[in-house]
């Protein structure tokens, strides 16, 4: 398992009150997964992506990515960690206004690499997600899908094992979201990057491999009932002496 | 009346029978929980009313077994001019009937519970409709004949799958404000405060 998250618990404060956002949550993700999480406004879909990020510790549960406890790391752990194999898509756009598309995409890169090279790859992933036309519009020009776009080519120009995408559907239209979900799952299934995407439009669901619901702090797959008496076990082939 | 006229699309697209018919609108018959009795209901429903007549009858290739003879039914002119006009006309939103509405309004509070309960069940029979909505695959090679648009496709699932959220959300919303009742009489009880 690359990221897996054991009964994983947190509390937030909202204003005066105590709120626990996250009750049991359990999660595992191979490569090449595409997870899909709908919840509600303010159901801790973030927080629960902060925590997979290591952004966020959890208050009780573990969190581990390639067997590692992300709990047991230190913060400058956690943030090397995030660098080398985790994208975390959040759909912000670049700090400065100033920054054209190409230059956002490229931001990521420069801790490792050449202006030059960073920005060959993120020419290069512009072209994959098919707005290379983009490159040089500012962040505020650019449309809806155009964002969600840029945000995607954003996380993933590291090439990192694990993409966690905060609402990238959010504000699109079915047929827009259709592309953009369709767009992580070829790339899932390319790249073998394990995608786990938060919707807080249900329809954005059509197209992951498991789609999980998050209310009440808990996680509930979105699975057909099963009818009892219908899984049947295959004979093992030679019995024990 | 409506699965008789997405039949009847079918039929003005390509001649069909029965099992070939069920087998072209699988995918939505699947998600819309309708059985394939209907399909069958819904051929005979617009032979009676002359919107499609019998072409002819064929062999049905069943190895080894007695054949049974299939009736193949196409669109009468009546036919396709009944489905342009249903085509061109307003579609009217269905009456929202739900159960749990009514026993909403003449619940009184020692029905609680079972109201909390009921809510936890819609959101439960949300989930399961919404899985078999997500498993609608719209295989395009399933059949040359089906005449299903494919931004019909997204918007129809994307309508369905807004309808289960919505419905989803007022569950929630409703559990939670029948928690926080406070019952005539009670004092609230106050929040922690942040240490």
């Amino acid at each position: 398992m690359l990221l897996t998250l054991e009964h994983v618990a947190k509390t937030n404060w909202v204003g005066p009150y105590e709120k626990r956002t996250l009750l049991d949550v359990s999660l595992s993700l191979s490569a090449g997964d595409f997870v899909g999480i709908w919840g509600g406004h303010r159901s801790g879909k973030s927080t629960l992506l902060r925590i997979a990020a290591g952004l966020e510790l959890p208050d009780s549960g573990v969190v581990r990515f390639d067997g590692v406890d992300l709990t047991t790391l230190s913060r400058a752990k956690r943030g090397d960690l995030r660098l080398r194999a985790i994208g975390l898509v959040r759909g912000e756009g670049p700090q400065s206004a100033e920054f054209d598309v190409a230059d956002f995409v490229t931001l990521p890169l420069l801790a490792h690499h050449s202006r030059r090279e960073g920005r060959t790859r993120a020419m290069e992933l512009l072209r994959q997600v098919g707005i290379v036309e983009c490159h040089d519009v500012k962040w505020r020009n650019l449309s809806d899908t155009e964002r969600a776009l840029v945000s995607l080519a954003h996380g993933l120009v590291r090439r990192p094992s694990v993409l966690l995408a905060d609402d990238p559907t959010a504000g699109l239209d079915a047929l827009q979201q259709a592309e953009v979900v369709s767009l992580l799952r070829a790339t899932a299934l390319k790249t073998g990057v394990a995608i786990v995407m938060t919707a807080s439009s249900m329809s954005a669901l059509n197209g992951v491999h498991e789609a999980f619901t998050l209310s009440d702090g808990r996680l509930q797959q979105v699975r057909e009932p099963t009818v009892g008496g219908r899984v049947i076990e295959f004979p093992s082939g030679s019995q024990s002496a | 009346m409506s699965v008789q006229n997405v039949v009847l699309g079918q039929l003005i697209q390509h001649r069909g029978y029965g099992y070939e018919l069920a087998d072209r609108l699988k995918d939505w018959t699947d998600a819309l929980e309708l059985s394939e009795a209907a399909i069958y209901a819904a051929l005979r429903k617009l032979q009676e009313r002359g919107l499609i007549e019998e072409a002819g009858r064929e062999e049905a290739r069943t190895r080894g077994r007695q054949s049974a003879l299939r009736v193949i039914f196409e669109a009468t002119d009546d036919g396709r001019a009944y489905f342009s006009s249903w085509m061109a006309a307003t579609a009217r939103k269905a009456p929202l009937r739900e159960e749990l509405h009514m026993q909403l309004i003449v619940a009184e509070d020692d029905d609680v519970p079972a109201l909390l309960e009921s809510l936890v069940q819609m959101e439960e029979d949300c989930r399961e409709t919404l899985a078999r909505i997500l498993a609608m695959s719209f295989d395009p090679e399933r059949s040359a004949h089906a005449r299903i648009s494919p931004f019909g496709v997204v918007l129809v699932r994307d309508g369905l799958a807004s309808h289960l959220q919505a419905t989803i959300e007022w569950a929630q919303r409703s559990r939670k404000a029948l928690l926080n009742r406070v019952p005539a009489g009670a004092t609230a009880v106050p929040g922690r405060h942040r240490p």
